[in-house]
């Protein structure tokens, strides 16, 4: 029975390829939806029933080489939240798909979705690298989705490549891991003493932090999310907020070896942290600002492993996975009823869809509660989680983590009165129309937010903190909780003030430089080196092709030329030069055969004469040689 | 009985020579029939064979025994798989080619008689016999080339022709050395292994293996010497080009295996270092001229250098381990041989359709393709699956492969195999790339009315998708049977103090 595990990613998957092939065949429109929910509920019942008793399988895949897969606490609660946001998800795609383009990207959300469970139950770092790459290919297919368009589909192709660059760094640690140890196992590599411990460690570190979006690769996450992107390319960042800083959590053991590894982590999650919410501060675009804000977010992720502490890393990606994914339905909910995320659009009062008759909707309630959390406004999950990553830190450090937390709150809140202000009406809660699956999405993740909040309780946290391997870190003072708190206070109120002062876009944020501003709106530039990396290694590259026809091709050519030459040459050369030789030597001889008739004169005197010359030179021969 | 699979494609094509052209429908299903029979002939080996190092279903027969030379064949786990790809491949050609219409009788009795030296190489005991079917299988491909091919055919054939005789003249240089250094005089394969004859013979002995492995680098093909193999696939027709690249590029890889590698192992150490760049640079460089590439068949064409260049450079890695790393030795080299059968069933599949782009658009350039996805979705379908399978995703033939060579020359030679994944990343860009270049993005009104992928054409695709996928997936059965084999050469490389 414990193969029943192996279910949970498979059944996703089978039906990812079903929907996949339906897709190729045009067909699936009306089957793709309640396919993917029923799969999605058996898989979200199956993982919870796996939960009950935690267990490890070990497959022989050939000789030697075996896959492992591990449920316990931490599999279980990467699943079932894996699952819950893809409902959500679903919702919203639902909602926001035209019927022609269903089964694929229902085909491929599952196949997203699968690889992530398949990540999560993962007990060696092989299963990890192969669900890792399977996971790509999706993000792939689904950030460059609107294939009809190049220039999309390009980006969809620049987003694999980055995610693919990450997956070498874990291919590396792999290999490195079963040549040394002879087991792909996290538990065994840990065993491992020598220098080998620290190739396999940067190759870990380099493939989370590609993977995780952080700087300086975050740019992946903003191509993906980008303001052409298709709705269900949007989600993918809602979906793949679980898996973030995961596979840090699983090998800390192998971390925890090489000792430089922990506090570069701490530093380049403390510094994505920060930076990225700036640039997140200042984008004109839900999608943009909700994909900078998980680079920053998935930063204080990568931050909380760096400290060692990895149920606070846990408790972030949980608690973020529910706030984001609620943000991003709310994002493609105005979507849907407006046509735009542009703020400009939102906070405009002259727009189509202005209403005198401004009602407050249940989904501009519930995207406020996912904003508030994600700004860390007590006593909502945000702000729990945020307090026990910076529990531990050490000044420095905590003080990034600080203003990074106040700046988060600052665009959190900015993003809160916009909406809050917009004149658009959207509509209330109508369970009849079918086209408000999303409100039901939201509702659910907001229950997951408010359920985060029973963290507070001690006897919650304590049962949490066992289910997470790893060590723990010190929970936080109460008077460090309120600054926290106060400190996103402080930030919803400033924005509020902004906000007011300058209620239309474009956005500026005072005390800072336009120039500053540009260049965080821009991600940094990293979209311009990225593109730019992109066009040299592509000219690099027809310049190797051209190298490879015009060079080395016509050298080898010029080679052969040399000897068909050399031999025609020879051919006609020889040819002459032997029939001279020839020619010369019947010279020769003939002129020798004139030349022996001369002594033949008939004259018998004349042969005595020759015959004496002969002998006496034939005398004077012995007797020089004797 | 191994005789009757070697043969069987040969008499089947000297009895077509005797019906006349015009029954076209005989000839299309002949090829068919006898391939097909051939693939459960293969099948049927696979049930005889018992999984050990040594040869089975050897075949002996003696031609000239003063000279040495005899009629020797059988099978053990390396040549096995490859045996049955040859056959899958050759059938999958088959039912592509059922579209054939110009001078068909031709066509099917040359890839018959293609298939019979295919299989010899593979399945060839005595040094003599093999240079014989590799020599033929040359003559064979060149006049399928010329006979079929597109445009510039007569070049390409040629230049294919005197390229690859060059290398095979080479070869038989090396085979002639090793049959005069051999104590028995003799050229028989398994003889020699047994006696490595080459031991402490000093210069010789590395001359022969430069030889030898001309005559490997030019078939596999590697950086420098690989120049003929983009205009012969370019030219040549799809069928031809899917048996080009999947089965005769092996028999260079099969060559460095077996007649290199284990044939002179002492000078194969002496110089593993030279065989292990050459595959690097074969790797990147291979991949970095297909991103390049302004057709989809030269893509598919480079491709095919940097799938051969992880063989090249797991067999140099082998060669530079020390005696303590057997185990990452035998990995490695089964990892070559599901590299070979990866690459047959995923490249002959490739270029399969680019032989079905061409049909419908006479073209392989990508810049008077895109958005081909509209017109024919399971075409671009079975072309994206062919296309990451081929770029190394799990679930595929190929990383299987690449999983076992890298975690084995990563061991051996950390650097090196850090390097080569680039080449990883790298093909990965050229086929993404390039292929969205053909089915995404705008389309031109010109291919509005193209038609998707026909009943033959899906059935070939499928052969060979399923196969590599199975492959992918489960591929213990067919690790088994190499395995052994490989520890075999593992043991002779090992044996040099």
């Amino acid at each position: 029975m414990s193969f029943i595990i192996l279910t949970i990613p498979l059944l996703p998957i089978i039906a990812a390829i079903i929907l996949l092939i339906a897709a190729l065949l045009q067909r699936g429109k009306k089957l793709a939806f309640p396919l993917s929910i029923g799969v999605l509920i058996i898989s979200l019942g199956l993982s919870i029933y796996a939960s009950l008793n935690p267990l490890q399988i070990d497959l022989l895949w050939f000789e030697p080489i075996s896959l492992s897969f591990k449920i316990d606490g931490l599999a279980s609660i990467m699943q079932v939240t894996a699952c819950l946001i893809t409902i959500a998800v679903l919702t919203a795609a639902h909602d926001g798909l035209s019927k022609q383009n269903r089964a694929r990207s229902f085909g491929f959300m599952l196949m997203l979705l699968a690889a992530a469970l398949l990540a999560s139950m993962t007990g060696s770092l092989l299963v990890l690298l192969i669900s890792w790459e399977i996971m790509a290919i999706a993000i792939w297919q689904l950030s460059g989705f609107l294939w009809q368009n190049s220039q999309v589909a390009n980006n969809g192709a620049k987003v694999f490549m980055l995610l693919r660059l990450g997956d070498m760094g874990l291919y590396v640690a792999v290999a490195v891991a079963f040549s040394v140890v002879g087991s792909f196992d996290i538990a065994a590599i840990a065993q491992t003493s020598g220098q080998d411990i620290h190739l396999i460690t940067a190759g870990l570190v380099f493939s989370a932090v590609t993977k995780s979006a952080q700087l300086p690769f975050s740019i992946w996450l903003g191509r993906a999310l980008n303001e052409k992107a298709h709705i269900s390319g949007t989600l993918t960042g809602a979906l793949l907020v679980v898996s973030g800083g995961y596979l840090l959590v699983r090998s800390f053991e192998i971390l925890e070896l090489a000792a430089w590894a922990l506090p570069l982590l701490a530093w380049t999650g403390g510094l994505t942290a920060f930076i990225m919410a700036l640039v997140a501060l200042v984008q004109k675009d839900i999608r943009q600002i909700l994909a900078a804000s998980s680079a920053s977010q998935k930063g204080f992720i990568i931050m909380a492993v760096g400290l060692g502490s990895m149920s606070a890393a846990v408790a972030f990606i949980v608690a973020h996975a529910a706030y984001k994914g609620l943000l991003f339905l709310g994002g493609s909910y105005f979507q849907i009823y407006s046509g735009s995320t542009q703020l400009s659009y939102l906070a405009s009062d002259e727009n189509e869809l202005s209403n005198k008759k401004k009602t407050k909707s249940i989904g501009l309630i519930l995207f406020s509660l996912a904003a508030f959390s994600l700004a860390g406004l007590p006593p909502l999950s945000g702000w729990i989680v945020k307090d026990d990553v910076l529990a531990e830190a050490t000044q420095a450090l905590y003080i990034l983590g600080m203003l990074a937390g106040f700046i988060t709150s600052l665009y959190a809140g900015r993003l809160f009165w916009i909406v809050y202000h917009s004149k658009i009406n959207f509509p209330t809660l109508k369970i009849s129309t079918n086209k408000n699956l999303t409100i039901w999405g939201m509702l659910l993740l907001s229950v997951m937010i408010l359920a985060g909040s029973a963290l507070l309780v001690p006897v919650v946290s304590e049962s949490w903190e066992t289910l997470i391997p790893g060590p723990k870190a010190p929970h936080p003072g109460i008077w460090q909780m309120s600054f926290i708190g106060l400190i996103a206070v402080a930030g919803l109120i400033i924005s509020r003030k902004w906000h007011q002062q300058r209620q239309l876009e474009p956005f500026t944020v005072p005390y800072i430089p336009s120039a500053i501003t540009t260049m965080l709106y821009n991600w940094l530039g990293m979209g311009k080196v990225l593109n730019g990396l992109v066009a040299a290694i592509l000219s690099a590259s027809r310049k190797f092709a051209n190298f490879d026809v015009y060079v080395l091709d016509k050298t080898t050519e010029s080679i052969a030329m040399f000897c068909v030459r050399t031999a025609n040459k020879s051919a006609k050369d020889g040819e002459n030069g032997i029939e001279g030789l020839v020619n010369g030597v019947t010279h020769l001889i003939s002129k020798a055969g004139s030349a022996a008739r001369i002594p033949q004169t008939g004259l018998l005197h004349n042969y005595y004469a020759q015959a004496v010359t002969v002998l006496c030179l034939f005398i004077i021969f012995i007797l020089w040689f004797t | 009985m191994i005789s009757i699979f070697l043969f069987l494609p040969f008499i089947a094509g000297l009895f077509l020579c005797l019906i006349p052209p015009k029954h076209l429908g005989v000839f299309r299903w002949a090829g068919i029939f006898i391939s097909g029979f051939q693939v459960l002939f293969a099948l049927f080996l696979w049930v005889g064979f018992r999984i050990s190092s040594g040869i089975q279903y050897e075949h002996f027969v003696k031609w000239v025994p003063a000279l040495g030379i005899n009629y020797r064949v059988g099978l053990d786990g390396i040549s096995l798989p490859l045996v049955t790809m040859t056959a899958i491949v050759f059938l999958a050609s088959f039912i592509y080619s059922y579209g054939q219409e110009k001078r068909l009788k031709e066509y099917i009795i040359l890839f018959l008689f293609l298939e019979t030296t295919c299989l010899g190489v593979f399945l060839a005991l005595d040094l003599i016999i093999f240079y014989l079917f590799w020599d033929l299988s040359l003559i064979f491909m060149f006049f399928i080339i010329l006979l079929w091919g597109h445009k510039n055919r007569r070049r390409a054939a040629f230049k294919f022709l005197i390229y690859t005789f060059v290398g095979s003249l080479s070869l038989l240089i090396g085979i002639i050395g090793l049959y005069l250094m051999s104590e028995a005089r003799s050229f028989d394969m398994l003889e020699i292994l047994a006696e490595n004859p080459l031991a402490g013979s000093g210069q010789t002995g590395s001359l022969i293996l430069l030889a030898l492995g001309i005559g490997f680098a030019i078939k596999t093909p590697t950086f420098p010497v690989h120049t003929w193999l983009p205009p012969a696939h370019v030219e040549a027709p799809a069928a031809g080009s899917a048996i080009l690249a999947g089965i005769l590029l092996k028999m260079g890889t099969y060559g460095f295996l077996r007649i290199g590698m284990g044939m002179a192992p002492e000078q194969w150490r002496e110089y593993a270092w030279v065989i292990m760049v050459i595959g690097l640079i074969s790797i990147l460089y291979g991949a970095l001229v297909a991103l390049g590439q302004r057709s989809f068949k030269a893509l598919i064409a480079y491709t095919s250098i940097n799938h051969m260049g992880y063989i090249v450079l797991g067999l140099g890695a082998v060669g530079l381990a020390g005696n303590a790393s057997e185990e990452l030795q035998t990995l490695i080299i089964t990892g070559s041989v599901t590299q070979m059968v990866a690459h047959g069933l995923v490249t002959g599949m490739l270029f399969l359709f680019t032989g079905m782009l061409y049909q419908r658009t006479g073209t392989y350039e990508f810049k008077r393709l895109g958005g081909l996805a509209r017109v024919v979705p399971v075409f671009a379908g079975f072309t994206a699956v062919a296309a990451v399978a081929s770029f190394g995703l799990p679930g595929f033939a190929h990383f299987v492969a690449e999983l076992q060579i890298f975690a084995g020359t990563i061991g051996i030679v950390p650097w090196a195999g850090i390097i080569a994944l680039l080449g990883v990343l790298i093909i990965a860009g050229a086929f993404v790339y390039n292929l969205q270049r053909i089915f995404f993005g705008a389309m031109d009104e010109e291919w509005r009315l193209m038609a998707d992928l026909k009943p033959y054409e899906l059935v070939a695709s499928l052969l060979l998708t399923l196969s590599f996928i199975i492959v992918g997936i489960y591929p213990n059965w067919l690790i088994k049977v190499i395995q052994p084999a490989s520890k075999a050469i593992t043991d002779i490389i090992n044996t040099i103090p």
